[in-house]
């Protein structure tokens, strides 16, 4: 499940109230989500206000990025599927400086039919939740060893070494 | 921003590159052949994506994934990401490639991907 912020969202906030005197009813919310905001104005004790001191000043749309940021348990339900391919062995899963999700599986002795149905599942995962991956699939035997740890953000799931005899 | 036919000149350029290189060279440099394929799938790529009007695509990463988002066609999908991987073994696991692997390679997934993306080109410029 991806989390966003839609650029319609985000520029639909077009007008502000900007009143030193605001309605003692009027609570200030946040179009991004429909939680109330921190706090609720309120006049001054002893002070009335009015609607009409209120100056409503519209504001343009303003560009924001969008931002994607696919749930950990996208990936989850990915490695999950991926580990019923017999050849797989681990998969190493990176978040980018970018927010790109790396993706690598490594496999041993794949078929081209196992590569295919790799490639299946990646596509489920891009599918329903967007574009921000960058998958790929290395044999186990040409990548040796053990995958190494990259500074940053990350996180891995492997259910296997890269040697065959440990899966 | 490159327009379709300025990538399909580079795809074309890349495939010919390889097919020079497996011509002359047999399998001393088909590590390269190899990853001469997947570029020209990457420009063939592209060449659909700016035939559509698709927005720039500014980090190659995620190049695929978009390549699926905007074709939801999953069978090309699978044969550039089997392309992308054969070149990344040449190019990062030190694996060796054979002149008849680069061949196969060629005739399994390019020219099938090629093909489909230029039909594809030449049915929207039918119908518009």
């Amino acid at each position: 499940m991806l989390t966003q912020t839609s650029l319609a969202e985000a520029v639909s906030v077009q007008t502000v109230v900007t009143s030193q005197r605001r309605p003692a009813s009027q609570t200030v919310r946040s179009s991004f989500d429909e939680e109330p905001a921190l706090h609720e104005w309120r006049p001054p004790a002893g002070e009335e206000v009015s609607d009409d001191d209120a100056e409503v000043v519209p504001l343009p749309p303003q560009p924001l990025p969008v931002l994607y940021k696919p749930a950990p348990q996208s990936v989850m339900e990915f490695v999950k599927r991926l580990a019923e391919i017999g050849t797989v062995k681990c998969v190493v899963v990176e978040e980018t400086d970018m927010g790109v999700i790396h993706i690598t599986t490594f496999a041993t002795g794949m078929s081209d039919s196992d590569r295919d149905a790799v490639y299946e599942l990646e596509a489920d995962v891009i599918e329903q939740h967007g574009s921000a991956f960058d998958f790929h699939l290395r044999r186990a035997e040409e990548a040796g060893a053990t995958p190494a740890m990259i500074p940053g953000r990350h996180f891995f799931a492997i259910w296997g070494g890269l040697d065959a005899s440990d899966r | 921003m490159p327009a379709t036919d300025d990538h399909l000149a580079v795809a074309r350029h890349n495939e010919e590159f390889a097919k020079l290189l497996i011509a002359e060279y047999q399998d001393r440099y088909a590590d390269w052949a190899t990853t001469a394929l997947f570029y020209a799938a990457v420009h063939y790529g592209r060449a659909l994506l700016a035939h559509r009007g698709c927005p720039t695509i500014t980090s190659h990463l995620t190049f695929g994934a978009e390549f699926l988002v905007h074709t939801r066609n999953k069978r090309l999908y699978s044969m550039y990401r089997y392309m992308k991987d054969e070149s990344e073994r040449a190019r990062y696991d030190c694996s060796t490639h054979t002149a008849v692997e680069v061949q196969r390679l060629e005739t399994s997934r390019l020219s099938h991907f090629r093909d489909a993306v230029l039909h594809l080109i030449s049915v929207t410029e039918k119908k518009g």
